[in-house]
């Protein structure tokens, strides 16, 4: 903005006005400072310089992550640095980590980006590094192991098609699990999102009550809630599979279409609401007539999309013994009968894409 | 003419689109209108539709309500609605016979979460002494490495989806390319993350915590996560402004020119925030990969459930919402800060933020409550 109005001649021609600010175009706060005389022409906007001393305390934060990385590292590489009169040593990994960072900063520096940009680079890389470490990250060991993978990829290209029938009772108790979840779950999250979002509950406290208990039940993840429940009600070694994983599956799917919902009850056109309250309608028949039918066509595809959520999930969680498909695959699994889990993969592979074809069609249809 | 019109009322509402026929309305009796008389043809169509009133009508002859405006609106027919209802209700009791639950089990369920609850309550509010101690320790770590495993997930996936982003736009891409990249894309995000994990990961680099396992998570994570990641980039690259795109080509850039300079800063925003919603997705999936094996709060999880110690298991479960709570809100936020830009000076002037892609503050950005514009007129008067 400074650096564009010194538009006229007697202010572009001369040096620059910041050491003396006699011009009346330039503001007193002018922030680009150029030296040397410039002409109109070539003055273009440039960012101001940051702080340094922000910039100081960037360095300084790379310093304390370099610090917490040599205290949490566990391998015991050592860079020995001989400087004549001492030997200077230090960890390999932390030390590399640091180097980058400090030059990324100077690069920042360099050119010129804001301290918070420079704060984001800087922490991006010290949670990448950090993450890198505790998992291990590493990909030389990919062909030293490759044996390991060779034998069930091959069983992956020559699956045991006769057993796809025979697991038929399996795939219909998931199906079955997933279409129970999703339509309890849809109702009950219908509800809960009416009283979470300010626009359709009755008072604040209850909008901001529901979104804790809801914060609260997404934050466990399903394989949580499934073992739960196996834990509360038994699992299929007591018959009692399905009975658990719908219950698992409907706590999933209630966080989910609360959470999604009331994010759409939000953004609701205020109109009908208001026409609602001025005709004397109280909460539930506004709700009713003027928040649902605006609300319906993303509760319907939020219920289709949560379905297909079910059916993947309803696979994996029975592995923790709620019944279904997956309790069939981990069987087979544990028996090492890697033509039958390919089969049992490539069935569920074929049905997830049936289920996402199913959806999007009825989407279409519906909306 | 008009009477036998009305006489052929009451049935004739019924046919659907008769009313809405704009041509049906050139009235013969409006006699101000000039050109229903001097156009013969017209007006002998009408008086045959007004002779013909009492007769059976020919087919092709459109018959009118008398005055349609003064009418009732007659109900839509509810017959779908009540049908697809009906069959939603027959697949659920379908289902619910086809699953095989066990309603008996329900009725023990409120005494057992009681019963349960209060002994994971005990657990979490016990005095810390050295083994509790430790209990919350180790579940903080195997939390840690959970957000870990997700976080080199969502890196991986980052990397490559970025690239597949652009090559699954079909402003940005020749038609095959898009096709067999779309393909592949949508054959992704059909596997689910543990057939990743149980087929090549987890043989590859090994289970358990220690063993190689989190990085296997982290790896099938990673591999699932291009497909979604792609998917919605390349929606956000399809829907850019093309304006900045003709004027780069105006000016004679080449492709990478292009992107660089007229896509990227336009969709990176919405990128970054794409990443970070995959990075929370992540967090809950990589639970299932360590049930599995693959480390990190799904292994303790499986471990604590098997030996059905309660009090642990609260202490799990507290670390886990804790920590997820926390890292949403970070992720909220920064994905906040990103989208709307954080420091968007009132000016417009070149801003710091600017730089990194930031975007300008946008249309949506206006009518926002919780920016308050005083403070930042004020730091822009003080030129920080």
């Amino acid at each position: 903005m400074a650096s564009t109005s010194p538009a006229t001649p007697s202010s572009s021609a001369a040096p620059s006005s910041s050491e003396a600010p006699s011009s009346s175009e330039a503001p007193p706060a002018a922030r680009g400072r150029r030296p040397g005389p410039q002409t109109a022409q070539t003055i273009r906007p440039e960012p101001p310089r940051p702080r340094g001393l922000v910039y100081l305390e960037l360095v300084g934060l790379a310093v304390l992550a370099f610090i917490f990385f040599w205290v949490t590292q566990e391998s015991g590489d050592i860079l020995l640095i001989p400087l004549g009169f001492v030997t200077l040593w230090a960890p390999l990994n932390p030390l590399i980590g640091l180097l980058v960072m400090l030059v990324v900063l100077a690069l920042c520096f360099k050119a010129k980006v804001g301290t918070m940009a420079a704060f984001g680079t800087v922490a991006f890389i010290a949670m990448s590094y950090w993450a890198g470490a505790t998992v291990r990250f590493t990909l030389l060991e990919i062909p030293e192991r490759w044996s390991n993978v060779e034998p069930r990829l091959m069983a992956f290209l020559d699956p045991n098609w006769s057993y796809i029938w025979t697991v038929r009772d399996q795939w219909l108790i998931t199906i079955s699990m997933a279409v129970v979840a999703t339509l309890i779950g849809c109702a009950i999250g219908l509800v809960l999102a009416m009283y979470a979002s300010p626009v359709s509950s009755p008072n604040k406290g209850t909008s901001q009550a529901i979104k804790a208990v809801n914060s609260v039940i997404r934050s466990i993840p399903d394989v949580g809630w499934a073992l739960l429940f196996v834990a509360f009600i038994g699992g299929t070694a007591h018959g009692l599979g399905p009975m658990a994983g719908i219950l698992a599956l409907l706590m999933f799917n209630i966080g989910i279409v609360a959470k999604l919902l009331s994010e759409t009850i939000d953004a609701v056109n205020p109109g009908p609401v208001e026409a609602a309250d001025a005709s004397g309608a109280n909460l539930t028949q506004r709700n009713r007539l003027a928040i649902l039918p605006q609300v319906l066509p993303g509760f319907v595809s939020y219920g289709l999309y949560v379905f297909e959520l079910n059916i993947r999930a309803s696979a994996a969680l029975g592995i923790v013994g709620v019944g279904g498909i997956g309790s069939a695959m981990m069987l087979q699994l544990n028996r090492f009968q890697f033509e039958n889990v390919a089969a049992i993969l490539i069935a569920l592979i074929v049905v997830v894409l049936l289920v996402d074809l199913f959806s999007m069609y009825i989407r279409r249809k519906l909306l | 003419m008009s009477n036998g019109r009305l006489n052929a009322g009451p049935g004739s509402t019924s046919r659907p689109g008769a009313d809405n026929d704009p041509d049906a309305h050139t009235d013969p009796d409006a006699h101000t209108d000039p050109d229903a008389h001097t156009d013969p043809s017209d007006h002998a169509a009408d008086a045959t539709a007004g002779d013909a009133a009492a007769q059976p009508r020919q087919p092709g002859q459109p018959r009118f309500a008398p005055d349609a405006l003064d009418r009732r609106p007659v109900r839509p027919s509810k017959l779908g609605y009540n049908i697809g209802m009906l069959t939603v209700g027959i697949i659920f009791i379908a289902a619910v016979y086809g699953a095989g639950m066990d309603f008996g089990a329900l009725l023990n369920l409120p005494a057992s979460i009681v019963q349960y609850g209060q002994l994971m309550a005990q657990g979490v509010f016990q005095v810390p002494d050295e083994t509790v101690a430790g209990y919350w320790a180790q579940s903080f770590d195997a939390m840690f490495e959970s957000v870990a495993i997700a976080w080199v997930g969502t890196m991986v996936g980052a990397l490559f989806s970025l690239p597949m982003g652009f090559l699954a736009a079909r402003n940005m891409s020749p038609l095959p390319v898009y096709i067999v990249v779309r393909f592949i894309l949508s054959v992704i995000r059909a596997v689910p993350e543990i057939i990743f994990a149980i087929a090549i990961m987890l043989p590859l680099f090994g289970f358990g915590s220690g063993g190689g396992g989190a990085l296997a998570g982290a790896m099938a994570l990673g591999v699932s996560s291009i497909g979604t990641l792609s998917k919605l980039i390349s929606e956000a690259i399809e829907a850019v402004d093309g304006g900045p795109l003709e004027s780069s080509r105006a000016s004679g850039s080449n492709q990478l020119q292009m992107i660089r300079w007229a896509v990227m800063p336009q969709v990176m925003p919405e990128v970054v925030a794409i990443w970070l919603y995959r990075f929370e997705v992540n967090i809950r999936a990589s639970a299932i990969l360590g049930v599995l094996g693959a480390g990190g709060i799904g292994s303790l999880l499986s471990v604590v459930f098997g030996a059905r110690e309660w009090d642990r298991i609260g202490i799990v479960l507290v670390v886990i919402i804790v920590v997820t709570m926390v890292v949403d809100q970070i992720s909220a936020f920064i994905r906040h800060r990103v989208i709307h830009g954080g420091g968007a000076r009132s000016d417009g002037g070149e801003t710091p933020e600017d730089d990194d892609g930031a975007p300008d503050p946008g249309p949506e950005h206006g009518p926002r409550v919780e920016d308050d514009p005083a403070p930042k007129e004020n730091r822009a008067a003080a030129g920080l």
